[in-house]
């Protein structure tokens, strides 16, 4: 063998590698150049009828209904959608349409018109599509002793402050942190976005957490995004994970293996993403929350099957009194539209997509959008 | 030194609200702001209930939503024309900035549920 063959083998050689360490880390990022097609669109404004109820909680569009989650009182309300009522379902007990928990802090449809709800103590319940409790469990404790490794889903805590849940099959996924003593970001932020993970995934069957995965990009490598450390993901109707986390341009997409296939994404327009860093947990419980008023970050991500189209909100600079909504078809970013706070995309009925903002609790209303592109 | 602020609200108008407007019977959703205060300091706030219907209603239960809020309830059944009081004592160590916290409260025969809020922004001393 020539030295040139032999040069060219190790460099092939080692080259082979390359592909096996980046198993189950992020995509190469492809970005195609924007092609903005929608600076504006007219949103119909659509107010709820009043019903008996916290005002707190949150929104989701499933089907042709709005189900108004209200996470206190432990009680769903559907409208239609022009914000008709049409049921209310659940509430505080034990019974066969009760929930016997304290809040309902986690909601999600599943393929099979089923509900999957948590509460704040890793309690879970499925119900039927009228309500009927089907089932009830724990989130599995590890009853091993668990290794202390990023790698191990026992160690990581759901997200409870902005949970997500979404479903694919009989799996349901939810973002999380890790909190373990020794291995939580303020130990290390280094190692912690190194190697921690953002989603893990439940079976509902057993109650086991079964994987997590998910890796912070290199956005985060910078010691000031501590306070923007949460991840907004959706999962298309082919099983492929759409990720994005809040103080990175990018969406990360994933098959249902979560092996990587691209990732695109561009800034929205006047984001300030000036962050101040937070050296300690003393800071970070005294400033995080102010400086997520103050700043700018991707707040929600949306895929819509019906149309290919995924929809990403952000939030402007606070004193613009809007936020933005990107839309992305095809991974190329096609319109970028100011919004009115905390909008997110919700879902889509034909013709209109439907959108949520924050419920008014201090006036008692339910507001919704409906638009059209 | 924890500092106490105690607040009392009497009376809350029985202003009869429900989706069946023949009931007799409101909880007013209450919130009571403490404003700006240092972060050691214990709030008490004092809730009271009248009940103005013609038949007896139960507090079922009261659900404070934190673990940093403990309760009293001065009865749990109540006369027609009865008052009572539900006090909450909420300790605020280790929060800082805006708070929200909520206590749930479940009354009466159709365990009608209404919420009691407290706000205030804390600082760090």
């Amino acid at each position: 063998m020539n030295s040139k063959s032999f040069l060219l083998g190790t460099l092939l050689f080692s080259l082979s590698f390359v592909g096996c360490n980046n198993v189950n880390k992020l995509p190469s990022v492809v970005n195609t150049l924007p092609d903005i097609q929608i600076s504006k669109i007219d949103l119909n404004k659509v107010e709820c009828e009043f019903v008996d109820a916290s005002y707190l909680g949150y929104l989701q569009f499933i089907n042709d209904t709005l189900f108004y989650i209200d996470d206190k009182f432990c009680t769903i309300f559907s409208f239609d959608n022009e914000g008709r009522f049409s049921g209310k379902h659940l509430r505080q007990g034990q019974g066969p349409n009760e929930l016997a928990t304290r809040n309902i802090v986690g909601f999600c449809h599943l393929n099979d018109d089923r509900y999957f709800l948590v509460g704040p103590s890793n309690d879970c319940y499925i119900f039927n599509n009228q309500f009927e409790k089907e089932s009830f469990f724990l989130i599995a404790p590890n009853k091993k002793k668990p290794k202390v490794s990023y790698e191990d889903p026992f160690l990581y805590t759901l997200c409870y402050p902005k949970l997500i849940l979404r479903n694919y099959k009989n799996i349901v996924y939810s973002n999380v942190f890790c909190e373990h003593p020794d291995l939580h970001m303020f130990t290390s932020y280094q190692r912690y976005k190194e190697n921690a993970h953002s989603i893990v995934s439940i079976n509902i069957e057993t109650g086991e957490r079964t994987k997590v995965f998910g890796d912070y990009p290199e956005t985060y490598e910078e010691d000031n995004t501590k306070q923007f450390s949460f991840v907004n993901y959706d999962i298309d109707k082919e099983g492929n994970f759409y990720v994005n986390y809040e103080a990175d341009s990018l969406i990360y997409v994933y098959d249902n293996d979560f092996n990587p296939i691209t990732a695109f994404g561009y800034d929205g327009k006047n984001m300030n993403k000036n962050y101040s860093t937070l050296h300690t947990i003393r800071d970070f419980r005294k400033e995080s929350m102010e400086q997520r008023e103050k700043y700018s970050y991707f707040t929600w991500l949306e895929y819509i099957d019906e149309q290919k189209l995924l929809f990403r909100s952000y939030k402007k600079e606070n004193d613009l009194g809007k936020d933005g909504l990107q839309i992305y078809k095809e991974n190329v970013l096609i319109g970028d539209v100011e919004t009115p706070k905390d909008f997110k995309v919700i879902g889509y009925y034909e013709p209109y997509f439907y959108a949520s903002v924050p419920i008014d609790e201090e006036n008692e209303k339910i507001v919704f959008y409906k638009f059209k592109l | 030194m924890k500092k106490y602020l105690f607040i009392s609200m009497l009376l809350f108008p029985f202003s009869t609200y429900s989706q069946n407007n023949n009931k007799q019977v409101s909880f007013q959703p209450s919130l009571i702001d403490f404003g700006t205060i240092p972060n050691d300091t214990i709030l008490t706030a004092k809730f009271v209930l009248e009940n103005k219907t013609k038949n007896k209603i139960a507090i079922n239960y009261v659900n404070p939503e934190c673990s940093c809020t403990s309760y009293h309830v001065g009865k749990y059944m109540l006369n027609p024309k009865d008052t009572t009081y539900i006090t909450l004592t909420i300790n605020t160590a280790g929060k800082f900035g805006k708070q929200k916290i909520y206590t749930i409260v479940n009354y009466g025969k159709d365990e009608t549920m209404k919420k009691l809020t407290i706000k205030c922004n804390v600082y760090e001393k």
